[in-house]
């Protein structure tokens, strides 16, 4: 399944790094503390996430993560779009709570590494 | 005799990750006096390379000044952003290398993280700092004021405004007990605003500060310190407004 293919099915926009759309994703993390998810998450995963600065971005890029979901609403801040654009890093936006977002990614089968 | 110093106590060299290159201790010194700072703090992010050149700058000739603090951003657990000034290079060293053991592990990656340069204070050789400074440390906020204060220096959460990376954003309040010296509030807020948007703050001396990340914005954020002489001991007492001492703000 491509970040793409998730985005489609949530209904989730791309706002940052849209050329990384064609991304395969292989698990799933979310936390909003950079050191957990530097951490634990692992190569290909979509980390969904309610921090908008651009330390989130080097951190997926850091991880080689697939894409990161911006939950709740929250708008990502200019440098870190800046960023996510220069490097492919799919940015995605939703309203939707951080807790529904995984809700539906495990529904449509991603699963984190336990 | 108290008298008014122009302050800007946060500001960012080249060795932080996300500054502008051009930001060497010395164009940072430079636009500092040009700007009409009297004292300065250099504050990169967890560590504190670049002060002693900044320090040698400031003292060179023939044009003296500003007054250079020792500073450091840190980046504790909580991942909310602190300001520390110590009150001597040695009590900056020792805290330095407390800060360096608590790093996260790892090198830096510049090609994503961005550069880390340092320039040698007598010699004026440029090389890298190779750690990885733009990750949180392992030292709690506690950790951070306990050590400070022992040290005889000021904590202070940084941009306490902003949502990332501040007290306010990742705590949701300023934890009570805590022995702060005071909180900076961003240049993108007046102290009218900031107390509006946050009362929970009031009580607390604020200051404000550029957070310069590029030579240009040095001298957009500033505060004005009235104290007897420009340490660390005396920028405490007027952020808690003691024995006339005091901080304003626009």
């Amino acid at each position: 399944m491509t970040v793409q293919d998730i985005a489609d099915a949530i209904g989730m926009t791309c706002v940052a790094g849209s050329s990384g759309m064609d991304r395969e994703v292989t698990s799933g993390y979310a936390s909003d503390l950079l050191s957990d998810a530097m951490g634990h998450a692992q190569d290909g995963a979509i980390w969904v996430t309610s921090q908008v600065h651009q330390n989130v971005v080097a951190v997926a890029l850091l991880l080689n993560l697939s894409a990161v979901v911006i939950a709740g609403g929250l708008s990502l801040m200019e440098d870190a779009t800046a960023k996510a654009d220069a490097r492919s890093m799919a940015m995605l936006s939703t309203d939707l709570p951080a807790f529904e977002v995984v809700g539906r990614l495990y529904e449509l089968g991603v699963r984190g590494k336990v | 005799m108290l008298g008014a110093w122009a302050a800007d106590l946060h500001i960012h060299t080249y060795l932080s990750p996300c500054a502008s290159r051009d930001m060497s201790p010395g164009a940072v010194v430079r636009r500092c006096r040009e700007v009409g700072l009297d004292i300065v703090a250099i504050t990169d992010h967890n560590a504190m390379g670049n002060v002693a050149r900044a320090m040698a700058e400031a003292a060179q000739g023939p044009a003296t000044g500003p007054v250079v603090i020792s500073g450091m951003e840190v980046c504790t657990r909580e991942e909310l952003h602190v300001l520390t000034l110590l009150p001597d290079p040695t009590r900056a060293a020792q805290w330095e290398a407390l800060v360096r053991r608590a790093l996260t592990p790892g090198e830096n990656v510049p090609e994503i993280f961005g550069e880390q340069w340092v320039q040698d204070a007598g010699s004026g050789a440029i090389s890298s700092d190779t750690a990885l400074l733009a990750a949180p440390t392992r030292l709690s906020l506690a950790d951070v004021v306990r050590e400070v204060t022992a040290l005889g220096g000021a904590c202070i959460p940084s941009h306490v405004d902003r949502v990332a990376f501040s007290i306010l954003g990742q705590l949701g309040f300023v934890p009570e007990g805590l022995d702060i010296a005071g909180l900076e509030v961003s240049r993108a807020i007046s102290r009218d605003e900031a107390l509006l948007r946050m009362p929970q703050i009031a009580g607390y001396g604020l200051i404000s500060s550029s957070d310069a990340h590029s030579l240009g914005e040095i001298g957009t954020g500033c505060s004005l310190l009235w104290i007897e002489e420009p340490t660390v001991a005396e920028i405490i007492l007027a952020l808690r407004g003691a024995w006339g001492r005091r901080v304003e703000i626009e």
